[in-house]
């Protein structure tokens, strides 16, 4: 029962820790907590539901048609509704009121277009279940937190093995500094924004096949609880994102399996509350830590 | 000039206070001059509403309320009206949320020429008492709470009351041959009544027939529910009693096909509609739920429904919907008795004593004003309800 539990927890977690480094990612460049991005986890899974349905393509191609329309939506959101704004000298209070703005926005047109109700989402990964020390597994979450981790791995690998990485970290550093030397400032924040919004569309589209239905509304919960895992982990850090998610993810299931599912939620923020208490800026977070 | 101005503001403002004041009156005259509405010169329209959730998570059940109250009032409307008016019906956006209702039900209660009001969801709890002050019949297709008829003598709910729909799932695990009972019910004041009732009727019934091994208290709606799934397994539930919404009666039962492959899942007669079917798909077959309503049924009143309801909305209705279709079946009758007199506490004590036959069976209230409902069990084959 345990294990089975964990495995729940764990699969759950990578999720989280998918949303959460997209948050980590944009406040790493920017310092700006990107409201927008649970709603770009929702027009992300949207994407691929169009691609299958509308488009009638398959399901790869669906997935890679989510990943460019929704990078290329993060990339929009920057440019029409941050950069403006970047460019007056507002203060990042406004920046982050219009990001909420902008969420909603994102979250009508979907409403719009598809209605509030639960729609059948493909079952990308379904092969049965296993037996692991008496405890059922399902494939599934294997495989999805599998998926999730090699994309978290890819990630860390680009940003800090790359010469676009490389920028990604200089701007970070000193964004004037890395303009006097030659970094499209502007190009590399687009590039950061599309990267955030392409993470988010791939784990909406992991956790729409792993719920195997989606609607309007599945970024709130999730989009709040992988900020929670960003914050707890420490926000702007990569590695500390990933725990984060871990273990928002497996404290979650042992308070079912402990306490009763009401108290999911609870637990949950109450180790985030705990945490922060103890390491203000977050596990693997450093006072004045700007890393990427 | 600024004098003058400031004098001619305030005695504009003065005249609208007084006009508003006037119109404020309205409602009592209006009352008593429509009282006349046997004259068949009289063409003003005969207002009543249906409320519920047109958007947000709950909006399957608004939108069915709606489209189903619109087939009754274009019945009559077709038919001549009520004494030869034509009836309007009002429709808003109860948007699943308590606030909203409330808001709703004022303004309905402002309305002239309004008689009654099918519906509310999210708010039935909360509406009541208001409705009853100002003297207005609410009817509702959907609460099942203890205390919904209790806000007031206004209030009838065609719905069954919770502890008459367990018994309902009840009978649907025993059917199934299934009585291991793991309990799954939401954390709010429904799901928490729904579960205390049953452990209420099983201590009554002795535990001779039912067993509960495992209870799991669940936020419901986008959460993962594999946690819980893997605790029903570990209890050695057969059959899961779902006190929740569709809505998350579908992703738990799409998770517990893989974990869980014989368990049985019953469910709430708000599962007993064409979402459930779709989106659920393969993984529903076998979902039961205690329902009034049999779409399958070849009763011409149940056929004319059902066809007119699909012509219009593409899809089958479901069991609730049903019973907001005759809930306006009674309202508009109830006010279309009395010779024409339209007095509300004539129509309240028509809604009380009414012998209507509908779609959903007979819809006659008891003293507390709950509908007395036979419920059969249904299952899910072949992509739609049958009976089991």
């Amino acid at each position: 029962m345990f294990v089975e539990q964990l495995i729940n927890g764990l699969a759950i977690g990578t999720i989280y820790a998918l949303v959460a480094v997209g948050y980590s990612l944009v406040f790493g460049i920017l310092r700006l907590v990107n409201f927008t991005h649970s709603s770009v986890y929702t027009l992300g899974a949207f994407m691929v539901y169009v691609g299958v349905e509308y488009l009638h393509l398959n399901i790869f191609l669906a997935i890679l048609f989510s990943l460019v329309t929704t990078g290329f939506a993060g990339v929009m959101i920057d440019k029409m509704g941050l950069e403006p704004l970047r460019k007056k000298g507002a203060s990042k209070i406004s920046a982050m009121i219009t990001t909420i703005g902008l969420s909603y926005i994102i979250i009508n047109c979907l409403n719009i277009a598809f209605g509030s109700q639960i729609i059948r989402f493909p079952d990308l990964f379904n092969y049965g279940t296993f037996k692991l020390l008496g405890a059922t597994i399902a494939w599934q979450q294997v495989i999805i937190g599998a998926v999730a981790l090699i994309l978290l791995v890819a990630l860390s690998i680009f940003i800090n093995r790359t010469r676009i990485g490389l920028a990604m970290r200089a701007v970070q550093q000193e964004p004037s500094a890395a303009a006097i030397n030659g970094i499209n400032v502007n190009m590399i924040i687009s590039l950061t924004f599309f990267l955030g919004a392409a993470s988010a569309a791939i784990a909406g589209t992991l956790i729409a096949s792993y719920n195997q239905y989606l609607r309007s509304s599945m970024g709130d919960i999730v989009g709040l609880k992988a900020f929670a895992a960003a914050v707890l982990g420490g926000i702007g850090s990569l590695p500390g994102s990933v725990l984060g998610g871990l273990i928002i993810g497996v404290s979650e299931s042992m308070a079912v399996y402990k306490l009763g599912g009401s108290y999911i939620d609870m637990v949950a923020f109450s180790l985030l509350f705990l945490v922060l208490l103890i390491r203000p800026y977050g596990i693997l977070g450093r006072k004045g830590s700007t890393k990427v | 000039m600024k004098k003058k101005l400031c004098m001619l503001l305030a005695l504009l403002l003065v005249v609208t206070t007084l006009g508003a004041c006037g119109n404020g009156a309205a409602p009592a005259s209006t009352a008593s001059a429509s009282a006349s509405g046997g004259n068949p010169t009289d063409k003003t329209p005969i207002k009543v509403a249906v409320a519920g959730p047109l958007t947000g998570n709950y909006s399957e059940y608004g939108i069915g309320f709606d489209a189903a109250c619109k087939i009754m009032v274009d019945k009559w409307n077709k038919d001549g009206g009520i004494n030869g008016r034509p009836i309007e019906l009002l429709s808003y956006d109860e948007k699943s949320s308590t606030e909203e209702g409330l808001a709703i039900a004022q303004l309905l209660c402002g309305e002239d020429n309004f008689y009654g009001v099918v519906g509310h969801f999210s708010a039935s709890m909360a509406v009541g008492t208001l409705y009853t002050e100002e003297r207005v019949p609410l009817i509702s297709a959907s609460s099942s709470s203890a205390g919904f008829t209790g806000q007031g003598d206004c209030c009838f709910r065609l719905n069954a009351t919770i502890s008459t729909e367990t018994m309902g799932m009840l009978e649907c695990a025993k059917t199934a041959g299934k009585t291991k009972l793991g309990v799954v019910y939401l954390n709010n004041d429904w799901g928490r009544n729904a579960y205390d009732n049953l452990k209420t009727l099983l201590q009554e019934k002795g535990n001779e027939d039912w067993e509960i091994v495992d209870a799991e208290e669940i936020a419901g709606g986008d959460m993962d529910y594999n946690a819980v799934i893997s605790n029903l397994n570990a209890a050695g539930a057969e059959t899961a009693i779902m006190f929740c919404y569709y809505d998350s009666v579908v992703p738990f039962t799409i998770k517990a096909r893989t974990v869980m492959p014989d368990l049985n899942i019953v469910c709430g007669v708000n599962c007993y509609n064409d979402t459930f079917l779709k989106v659920g798909g393969k993984d529903v077959e076998g979902c039961m739920a205690p329902s009034v309503f049999a779409a399958v049924s070849d009763d011409p009143d149940v056929k004319y429904f059902v066809d007119e309801y699909k012509a219009r909305t593409t899809q089958v209705p479901s069991s609730l919907t049903a019973q907001a279709y005759d809930a306006m079946g009674v309202l508009l009758t109830a006010i279309a008795e009395n010779n024409g007199e339209l007095d509300k506490e004539a129509i309240l004590k028509s809604i009380q004593n009414n012998d209507y036959k509908g779609v959903t069976g007979s819809c006659s209230f008891s003293e507390n004003r709950d509908a007395t409902r036979n419920f059969s069990p249904m299952v899910v084959s072949n992509g739609q309800w049958i009976y089991y």
